[in-house]
């Protein structure tokens, strides 16, 4: 019975690791720069999961293996911006917005799928209290 | 099947169907836990054959008191109800361990996991209402002992 709600937990942590990543990508669609300037525009996160735990030295549940930085960018055609680059143009990070909203719609239906797990591990530990009542 | 199910002996087949039912629960929610993990298969053991092995069990039990052995049949730490191992269920001193096998259903996605978020749910439902019922059956049989303590109901 221990640590059911170990797993569950796994998950909710890292799906919201990835509705973080989802938001920042979201919030950082409209800075511009200049890849090879001083000011460079901020790259794209992906959140990747594998299964296990290991924080908690188990092979069940879920766990974020990495956060890759995927660094592709979109120019835009603005000479009068101070990040231009010579050839007057703002580069911004590549982000489809409708693939960013499709994972976060997943990753929210997911949490509560997991939340829906729990619940239902609750009344399981609550019947076997009321076995002791 | 009801006089083994409310019957004195009722208990050590109750311990095992809870122990049984929390010992899935922790695969399903490991499958809960993936449904968006890539490569991830969802992994299930059969209820049935569990049942079945519960029933042969019971049986074995009910043969061995019919034959006179006494209620000798009937002692011990497991109440006589020695459990044949499956493939999939073993009894370890630390309850039951599961060998769950994955269950082939559902289209394979872009990301090697054949989800079924439906099935997946109806399990964890399933699973919970077979606690519950074995746990109010446990809970039944104490409050018996307990009218028979008090010599009351």
């Amino acid at each position: 019975m221990s640590g059911l709600l170990d797993v569950s937990v796994s998950a909710l942590v890292a799906q919201r690791t990835r509705l973080d990543a989802i938001a920042a990508n979201l919030a950082s669609a409209d800075i511009g720069g200049n890849p090879n300037g001083p000011v460079k525009p901020p790259s794209i996160r992906e959140v990747l999961f594998a299964t296990g735990d290991p924080a908690n030295n188990s092979e069940l549940g879920v766990h974020v293996a990495d956060i890759r930085e995927v660094r592709a960018f979109i120019p835009r055609y603005e000479p009068l911006n101070p990040y231009a680059d010579a050839d007057g143009r703002v580069w911004y990070p590549d982000i489809n917005p409708v693939e960013q909203q499709v994972n976060m719609m997943l990753a929210a239906r997911s949490y509560e799928a997991n939340i829906a797990a729990i619940e239902a591990t609750k009344s399981m530990t609550n019947s076997a209290m009321e076995i002791l009542s | 099947m009801f006089d083994r199910l409310v019957g004195r002996n009722a208990m050590p087949a109750l311990e095992r169907a809870l122990q049984f039912a929390s010992a899935r629960q922790r695969v399903i929610v490991n499958n809960i836990a993936n449904l968006e993990t890539p490569g991830f298969r969802p992994v299930d053991v059969s209820v049935e054959g569990f049942q079945d092995q519960l029933r042969a069990a019971i049986d074995d039990r009910q043969a061995r008191l019919a034959s006179g052995v006494g209620d000798g049949a009937a002692s011990g730490a497991d109440g006589g109800l020695s459990l044949e191992d499956t493939d999939e269920v073993m009894l370890t001193t630390s309850g039951l361990e599961l060998t769950p096998r994955p269950i082939g259903e559902g289209i394979l996605g872009h990301d090697g996991n054949d989800r079924s978020l439906e099935r997946i749910l109806q399990s964890l439902t399933e699973n919970v209402m077979q606690f519950r019922f074995a746990a109010a059956l446990v809970r039944g049989q104490f409050a018996s002992l307990d009218a028979a303590i008090r010599e009351r109901p």
